[in-house]
């Protein structure tokens, strides 16, 4: 049962906090991949979805059901998370320049627990509380300061837009229940603000190009903390949400050309980024947004979504992108022959086959899509591999030797599992060996090798355009509002006019009242005068009555 | 289980008194430094919460509904009662007070410069804040609103900074407006009839004694809440005050105001004002919008927990007002989590102050090597942002759709002023734990939260954790 599994994933994650973090680091890794496998050995062994919910009690009147049962379309996926987590710990464990490996796998495992907790939700508040912890969690993960700081601004901004429109929802159908939602659009209101909210609340959470600043201040991190970031944690978290939200994109006729418009705009960002950036963990995380963009793109052209592809696809982009950083120059002793032949080359070449054929096989209802993608696709990744085959590595030999069959390992078991679950993808092999041909050709000609005068630009490697764009068009206006009120408000207008007024007229009162009271001739004839009039007011007062 | 309930109402008013009396008389040598009068004021507080949590466990449901009453006859001409009672509303603010005030005493245990008189003043106004949130009364409820004034006006002038005389002043002038309009508004409800609080809504005037009646109420209530231009004195307080107690205390004054008028009008205000209600809720929007924008242009943190703290009151004052009281429960379980993040909050940034003070390092990047204040106060933080870590997550979310259902425009704005200020604390955040320079390295000079200090902290970190988990978990 998945409860317990949930569980057991929860409370194995935690107590790996507790363990030392700079010893005993694969006995804990090894744990948790067990409690993983048994998670999956019990989502894959439970034929009937047992109806077993947890009662939340949040308030007097109001209980919420916390599903922890995956529905069929959700068990793939929930299969697939925890295939990238377990993936996740394994490059943490082969990491040596992260020090925290214990706590990192705690919080992979924490994660992954919400993002099953995410994908089995049936209402708004199960869904808003797992997204939110999981930015929590995270947050925790990203160990630097300035990219901790561009992450929560990102993603508190993305979760408040969330949760505004769950609470529009809320408080029009007075139901938080996600099956409801096709209903929304027969009688509710602001359905346009509605789906904007919802499409920018997903675009920071996986890093669409505007809104991807996020992930390219973390590239400071070490390259399995990037590669979690951004394949197994938030960005996925913001798929989770649109795809369990999609009966919204139907309620404004503006969802899907927003979709369609910012995926290609992701996708030709992330490409130039990822060719023309210098820096390799800049270069991963723009292999990200291309992903993502793909991804995006998948949601607004194709008519269905499939769980099981989209992860297929989801776990060899992962396993590019860890190969990426680490593949290196062979010896340059070597003959053109046998660099091409040696190990490193044949393992590219299983990488990058099984992660365009995924985005084949992902895209392939829309055919003009999946050629578009198929081909970006190989552009990027045949220039980057030739860039990283013709680059001085600062590793040594014997580390390369020594990390290179672990570094297989992964690669080998998912390609034979790949092909075990899918043998007639054996049948296009005629396509596979043209594109791979093409692919070898771009790779070894590299024709964006003639563009690299782009890469001496200073503001291409070092300029944040979007930061910049935020900065000037949002935050200093708001700074120079906040002081222009502070100079109005507090000071011109109330120190200086309002309370300065009243002392003024309070000092005024007690010079009136002490030349009043002063023994002199003037006072004495003010109040007599004073006096009288009293008297003739009383007299006349009583006389009218 | 207690054979009269109705005396735990009378306990809990008296234990504070007790532990002023207690505190009077505490014998404080120069060895002691002030721990003992200190342990009386913490002795005392967690007393009344243990009264509290038996009170929670005793009334017989979570429903609004008033539970125990406690009555005592003062005068019989004319005739003058004082009656007590409690719901869940006041319990979930009495929790929050108490708690609120015991992390600032927590927060004071190293600052001996007048400590007896700190938590005299302290229990006093404790005292007085139970005996508000308690009262039933017209009469009672007058004189507990205007009497825990004066503690907070003696700490103010004995524990202020620089430019107190200013402060007290405006704080004089703008509470005495206050006091006198709510004064006079009392005193006609009660030449006409003496009524309970709750049934205070059905009184029959004449128009124009409607209107002025009312309209007193109102202002009244409002010049405690920090609404423009009300706001002014508390934001000077809230800035000229170092000292984490005063500073706790005097940001729980505002509760008042929203609690006046929840009491006041439990479901919608009365009809000789609706018209105005728009005029205050424009005025009320705008005000967060203002002070948030000012705080996040004013680099000064007590000034960004201010706008925080105002936004927030106005929120919740907007949900009150709206009409509908299905919403009370979501503001009192909010405002229990809210109080008490906002106190362990302003803690560790006084520890923080008191130790740049003392080794005059710059304020950037003091968190970088101070790992327990580091980890405690991002967690607050976190929490205070709206992130689901404690019972604001939840609650917010259900008065936010309540106002976004109301008006989506007037809505929209106020989520804006909430990310606003929400943004002003993460800034501070980061600016504390991240330096650009090498000043980190001068900060192992810095020492971090001290343990029993961390022991308070992290049992207010389970509170928050446990609210969101179940926000009812003191009530049976």
């Amino acid at each position: 049962m998945l409860t317990n599994s949930i569980f057991i994933l929860l409370f194995t994650g935690i107590f790996t906090f507790f363990a030392p973090q700079k010893r005993t680091t694969s006995v804990w890794t090894y744990l948790l991949a067990l409690a993983f496998i048994y998670a999956i050995m019990a989502l894959t062994g439970q034929a009937v979805p047992s109806d077993i919910s947890i009662i939340w009690t949040a308030m007097p009147d109001f209980s919420i059901s916390i599903n922890l049962n995956p529905i069929r379309a959700a068990k793939i996926a929930a299969l697939g998370v925890m295939v990238i987590s377990i993936l996740s710990f394994y490059y943490n464990l082969l990491a040596s320049d992260d020090y925290n490996t214990n706590n990192l796998n705690g919080l992979v495992s924490i994660n992954c627990v919400l993002l099953l907790i995410a994908l089995c939700s049936t209402n708004y508040l199960q869904l808003l509380a797992a997204v939110g912890m999981a930015d929590v969690m995270v947050y925790s993960s990203i160990n630097r300061y300035d990219s901790k700081r561009q992450y929560i601004y990102s993603n508190f901004f993305a979760d408040f837009l969330l949760l505004s429109i769950l609470a529009i929802i809320l408080g029009q159908q007075g139901n938080i229940n996600i099956m409801r939602l096709e209903d929304y659009s027969s009688s509710w209101h602001h359905r346009d603000y509605i789906v904007i909210m919802l499409l920018i609340c997903t675009f920071i959470k996986s890093g669409i190009a505007l809104f991807h600043t996020a992930y390219q201040k973390i590239s400071p991190l070490t390259s399995n903390r990037i590669n979690f970031i951004i394949f197994a944690s938030t960005p996925l978290m913001g798929i989770i949400v649109l795809n369990t939200l999609h009966g919204l994109l139907n309620i404004s006729q503006y969802s899907y050309p927003l979709l369609k418009l910012f995926s290609v705009i992701t996708v030709l960002w992330g490409s130039l980024g990822a060719i023309f950036v210098s820096n390799i963990n800049r270069k991963s995380a723009y292999m990200g947004m291309i992903f993502w963009g793909l991804t995006f793109s998948c949601f607004g052209w194709l008519l269905s979504f499939s769980q099981t592809r989209f992860f297929t696809f989801l776990i060899a982009a992962f396993l590019f992108n860890s190969w990426l950083v680490f593949v290196e120059r062979p010896s340059q002793k070597l003959s053109l022959w046998h660099r091409i032949c040696n190990f490193q080359m044949i393992l590219t070449l299983l990488v990058v086959a099984s992660y365009m054929l995924s985005w084949w096989q992902f895209a392939s209802s829309n055919i003009v899509l999946a050629t578009i993608g198929e081909g970006i696709l190989g552009v990027v990744t045949a220039t980057l591999m030739a860039e990283r085959f013709n680059c001085l590595s600062p590793n040594n030999d014997r580390l390369a030797v020594k990390n290179i069959f672990l570094q297989a390992l992964p690669i080998i078991t998912i390609v034979i599992l790949f092909v075990y679950f899918n043998h007639n993808i054996l049948l296009l092999w005629p396509y596979i060996i043209a594109t791979l041909t093409i692919w070898l050709t771009c790779f070894l000609l590299n024709p964006m090798r003639y563009f690299g005068f782009v890469c001496k630009i200073n503001f291409i490697q070092n300029g944040d355009m979007v930061t910049t764009i935020y900065s000037t068009l949002f935050l200093a206006p708001l700074l120079v509002v906040g002081r222009l009120l502070r100079l109005m408000v507090d000071i011109v207008f109330l120190e200086r006019t309002v309370i300065s007024s009243i002392k003024n007229a309070i000092r005024f009162l007690i010079f009136i009242f002490r030349r009043l009271h002063a023994n002199s001739v003037l006072s004495s004839t003010i109040f007599t005068f004073l006096g009288i009039c009293i008297i003739f007011m009383a007299y006349y007062q009583g006389v009218s009555k | 289980m207690i054979e009269n309930p109705n005396i735990l109402l009378t306990i809990l008013m008296s234990v504070p008194l007790l532990g002023i009396l207690f505190a009077a008389i505490s014998k404080e040598s120069p060895e002691s430094a002030g721990s003992n009068v200190l342990s009386v004021g913490i002795l005392t507080v967690v007393s009344n919460l243990i009264v509290l949590y038996i009170t929670g466990q005793t009334t017989a449901d979570s429903t609004p509904a008033l539970q125990l009453f406690e009555k005592f006859e003062w005068l019989s001409t004319p005739k003058i009662e004082f009656l007590f009672t409690i719901d869940s509303f006041s319990l979930s603010l009495l929790a929050a007070v108490h708690l609120a005030i015991l992390l600032g005493l927590i927060g004071v245990h190293n600052n001996t410069y007048r400590q007896k008189t700190q938590v005299i003043f302290a229990l006093l106004f404790l005292e007085m804040m139970t005996g508000y949130l308690l009262a039933a009364d017209l009469f009672s409820f007058y004189i507990f609103f205007e009497a825990m004034l004066l503690p907070l006006f003696m700490l103010v002038g004995m524990l202020g900074d620089v430019h107190r005389q200013d402060i007290l002043y405006r704080f004089f002038l703008y509470n005495l407006l206050g006091a006198s309009l709510l004064f006079m508004a009392l005193c006609i409800l009660f030449n006409y009839q003496n009524v309970n609080i709750q049934d205070i809504s059905k009184a029959v005037l004449s128009h124009n004694l409607e209107i002025i009646v009312w309209g007193a109420i109102f202002i009244a209530f409002l010049s405690r809440i920090p609404i423009w231009p009300f706001h002014y004195w508390i934001s000077s307080i809230n800035v000229n005050i170092s000292n984490p107690l005063v500073f706790i205390i005097a940001n729980i004054l505002p509760l008042t105001g929203v609690y006046g008028l929840i009491r006041f009008f439990p479901l919608t205000a009365p009809d000789i004002i609706e018209p105005y209600l728009l005029a205050l809720e424009i005025i009320s929007i705008v005000t967060m919008v203002v002070i948030a924008l000012i705080g996040f242009s004013n680099r000064d943190i007590h000034y960004k927990i201010f706008s925080y703290m105002t936004v927030y009151y106005i929120l919740y004052l907007l949900g009150a007002l709206l009409p509908t009281d299905a919403l009370l429960s979501n503001i009192g379980f909010s405002i229990f989590s809210w109080l008490i993040i906002v106190a362990a909050i302003e803690i560790i940034v006084a520890h923080l102050e008191k130790e740049r003070q003392s080794t005059s390092l710059p304020e950037r990047g003091i968190l970088s090597n101070l790992k327990c204040a580091s980890f405690i106060l991002s967690f607050f933080i976190l929490a205070a942002v709206g992130l689901p870590l404690s019972s604001m997550f939840l609650n917010n979310m259900f008065i936010f759709a309540g106002l976004l259902t109301y008006n989506l425009k007037m809505a929209l704005f106020i989520l804006f002023a909430i990310v606003l200020s929400s943004i002003n604390l993460l800034q501070h955040l980061f600016y504390l734990k991240y330096s650009n320079n090498d000043s980190a390295e001068n900060t192992n000079s810095i020492s971090d939260i001290p343990p029993s200090v961390i022991v308070a902290l992290s049992v207010a970190m389970a509170l928050t954790i446990i609210s969101f988990i179940n926000p009812l978990w003191y009530m049976e």
